[in-house]
């Protein structure tokens, strides 16, 4: 009798810790900042008074392992703000790393040397290349490359928001 | 503790064994016939299908391209003799200048290599250079070229015919002037459509679209990484005067790519210095080959819940059957034997959208467990009609003792392996 109760207990216990799984696996987001170097500055969009109204800054995430490039579309008060930039500086970025209904993690840029930006869901335009990429060698003499495309530890533990599981 | 049979008597006890024993059989004859129809049906059908998508993509490329095919010339010829308006197509599609440069290189390249012994055989030969081959071009500068490939999308990958649709751009760049006539022509695929868009003596570059086959690998299914590989291969320039190189500089997937239903892994891009068996004497000619591979891999949350999850609920529907003393027979009966034909049927579920291997899957290793621990469980009821009815209670206690942790055992093996 005493083992049959333990046994519902433990039957219960167990059905209770399964509902509370999702709870745990909830996906917060955080936040980072990082140095960055802009590689290219360019106007995508300008209106008819020559004013750019769309501006993209593509950025290379230099404190990071391998090769990581940020290719990232701002409105009218973003290009304005950006025109300050030249290609080859060092900045700030603001980051925030989230959950995407995709189902894995990914980051938006929300600040460039001071310069806000207001990620627009419908935004096609901006784009990431994150890879890191080796020499391929065969019988030992190096014939290609590969470049990895999933999660790297390296990566990861010095710039998290690259995380996407 | 006395049973109802047992209180029932021996005559009313035998009459219902035979009945759970023909339902049984009834089921596992049902599911044994199912199963052979099944293969047999499936078989012919998907050599068929295979075949059949071979021949229709093939009437469907072979207009735009029968060279790049991989057809002996002869072969192209009575394709183009047989079809003018594919012929007409082809040139279209490819190009008049380039048509007519494919048919003038080997031409000019004969034109300098020299008879040497007729009574070796009728392959003319060159006397200098590195290579023998009549298709060495001795007297021509040699150029190293990077090669650059932009994939912008890959659609209708069917991992159970191999074959993937690819667009992409392709470059060649070099710091002296190249061959002025570069082909560079699938190996392991047709091409569909190519535009050239580049064509100065440093700078070449095209825009292709065409369908590749592929070897899947399918030993780690449902967690399997596919590799999708495109190889290019100019066969009209040997590694004499034109050396490929792979440029991680310009090799790249395209913004927001994405294969529907898989995970980029990788990509990779090498040169296979390719020689090939002797196809006549003196072939020893090397050719470099440009090989570009997408790893893609299978999203292993989707691979567990269309795969490991039933699995697994039919063996924990099949093990609750073994809670259910003599008595109620029938119903740990019914817990077991409809599960073997759910399982067979998921089986060939899965079966239905892969090629035959000549090696398991890790599914298939787990459906071996599946059907392992399914067949313990039916011994565990069918044992009570093998030993003295005075163990009944002594069997019962024990099947559930043994059964429940070696079906664990079992899975866990299963999905480990």
């Amino acid at each position: 009798m005493t083992c049959s109760a333990s046994l519902k207990r433990t039957v219960v216990a167990a059905l209770a810790a399964s509902c509370a799984l999702p709870l745990f696996g909830c996906h917060r987001s955080q936040e980072y900042e990082a140095t960055v170097e802009i590689t290219r500055l360019s106007a995508a969009r300008k209106d008819e008074t020559g004013k750019t109204t769309s501006a993209d800054v593509e950025l290379n995430y230099v404190d990071c392992p391998g090769t990581q490039t940020d290719v990232v579309r701002g409105g009218n008060d973003f290009s304005a703000c950006v025109e300050k930039l030249k290609v080859g500086d060092r900045v700030k970025v603001k980051l925030q790393h989230r959950w995407d209904p995709e189902g894995h993690y990914t980051f938006d840029v929300l600040d460039i040397a001071g310069c806000p930006r207001v990620p627009d869901p419908n935004d096609e335009a901006s784009f990431k290349i994150v890879r890191e990429c080796s020499d391929w060698r065969v019988n030992g003499a190096a014939v290609g490359f590969q470049c990895n495309y999933e999660d790297k530890a390296e990566l990861t533990k010095a710039c998290p928001w690259f995380k996407k599981r | 503790m006395e049973t109802r049979d047992e209180r029932a008597g021996e005559p009313r006890f035998r009459r219902r064994i035979d009945k759970v024993e023909l339902l049984g059989l009834v089921v596992l004859v049902l599911v044994v016939l199912f199963a052979f129809a099944n293969k047999v049906g499936a078989q012919p059908s998907g050599a068929k299908g295979v075949g059949g998508g071979a021949a229709a993509a093939a009437a469907k490329l072979a207009p735009a391209d029968p060279k790049t095919a991989g057809a002996k010339p002869a072969e192209a010829e009575e394709a183009k003799a047989g079809d003018p308006r594919d012929a007409a197509g082809e040139a279209a599609a490819v190009g008049d200048k380039q048509e007519a440069g494919d048919k003038e290189d080997p031409v000019e390249q004969l034109k300098t290599a020299v008879l040497a012994d007729p009574s070796k055989g009728g392959v003319p030969v060159h006397k200098e250079g590195l290579f023998r081959s009549p298709f060495a071009a001795p007297n021509k500068p040699h150029v190293h070229a990077r090669v650059g490939l932009l994939l912008e999308t890959v659609e209708e990958f069917d991992i159970k015919k191999g074959a993937f649709t690819a667009h992409f751009y392709l470059s060649l760049t070099s710091d002296k002037p190249m061959p002025p006539k570069i082909d560079l022509k699938p190996t392991n695929g047709k091409i569909e459509e190519r535009d050239l868009l580049a064509d100065l003596p440093t700078f070449k570059m095209w825009k292709i679209t065409g369908t590749f086959h592929i070897q899947p690998d399918l030993h780690s299914y449902p967690f399997d990484t596919q590799e999708l590989d495109i190889e290019l291969e100019d066969d009209s320039n040997g590694q004499d005067i034109l050396t490929l190189h792979p440029d991680v500089d310009h090799t790249f997937l395209d913004a927001g790519f994405n294969v529907p239903g898989w995970d980029t892994s990788f990509l990779r891009a090498r040169i296979l210095t390719h020689y090939y068996p002797d196809r006549f004497d003196n072939d020893d000619l090397y050719y470099s080959r440009f090989m570009f591979t997408l790893g893609v891999k299978r999203f292993a949350t989707s691979a567990v819940f269309t795969v490991f999850v039933p699995a697994l609920v039919i063996v924990l529907i099949s093990l609750s059957g073994l809670w259910f003393p003599r008595n109620e027979l029938e119903v740990r009966s019914n817990a077991t034997t409809p599960m073997l034909a759910a399982a067979v049927l998921f089986h060939f579920a899965l079966m239905q959208e892969l090629p035959a291997t000549a090696y398991l899957s890790r599914a298939d290793k787990l459906m071996m467990g599946v059907y392992g621990c399914l067949f313990l469980h039916m011994v565990s009821s069918w044992i009570w009609f093998v030993f003295d009815e005075s163990r009944t209670e002594l069997i019962f206690r024990w099947a559930k003792y043994i059964c429940a942790p070696v079906t664990l055992i079992v899975m866990a093996i299963a999905i480990v392996l």
